[in-house]
């Protein structure tokens, strides 16, 4: 599932996929499949972003379920 | 009827992450060993490439097996980003480098082997020496430019075909 909120929070704090890797220290590809949903990060990564796009956890990576 | 689709299974991603760890050791240990083996042979039986054609084939297969899935799925490219990104010369000048290097060392070797071998008189060793390194260079300055920097370049670009297909679905 395509991560909307990532690439949201990203073009808010006017960053380019580049910028957001440079800033992690990941490649651009990277960035671009965990906004495609093609690629799981670790917490640690994930931690990384959320710092790097001044977000929490749930802000960027929370899925509310369908049903609910 | 929640209860009838398939559930999908977690992996333990520690065991997983263990587990691959425990892999490239052994990869590791592999490449050491037949390096072990080529070395031994040597010193035991003298140097012929045939008697250590098993080693090379590892040594080499599993080189080219991981530039080729590097490159295939896209990782390869990134590693080049990463390198390129954190060190002051890029990785396609290094692969430049190192074919000039390599085919300049030996150019050296062999034609100071010539010098020793056939050479009579200084001059004459000079003279040896100078028309075997020049030859040994043009054949081997281009092979080896061809393979490294060559390789790289044709790897590179399979790599990021492969991830522009991955980030384009």
């Amino acid at each position: 599932m395509k991560n909307i909120k990532l690439k949201v929070a990203r073009v808010a704090k006017d960053l380019s996929q580049d910028d957001l890797a440079k800033i992690v220290g990941v490649s651009r590809q990277t960035i671009g499949l965990i906004e495609q949903g093609k690629y799981n990060p670790s917490l640690n990564l994930c931690v990384a972003i959320c710092k790097a796009l001044s977000k929490t956890l749930d802000d960027l990576f929370w899925e509310e379920d369908e049903e609910e | 009827m929640k209860w009838l689709s398939k559930r999908q299974k977690i992996a333990d991603e520690r065991m997983i992450n263990m587990q691959n760890k425990i892999y490239k050791e052994i990869y590791t240990i592999v490449m050491i060993l037949c390096l072990i083996s080529i070395v031994t042979k040597y010193y035991l039986y003298g140097i012929d490439a045939k008697i250590v054609t098993t080693e090379l084939i590892i040594l080499f297969v599993s080189g080219i097996y991981y530039t080729v899935r590097a490159a295939s799925i896209g990782i390869f490219s990134d590693e080049v980003e990463l390198h390129d990104r954190n060190s002051k010369v890029p990785m396609s000048s290094k692969n430049v480098y190192i074919g000039l290097g390599l085919g300049v060392i030996i150019g050296l070797f062999f034609g100071i082997r010539s010098a020793i071998v056939y050479g009579s008189g200084l001059l004459n060793s000079i003279f040896y020496f100078v028309i075997v390194f020049f030859a040994t260079l043009m054949i081997y300055l281009p092979l080896f430019l061809v393979l490294f920097a060559g390789g790289f370049s044709v790897a590179k670009k399979a790599s990021i075909k492969a991830t522009e297909k991955d980030l384009d679905e």
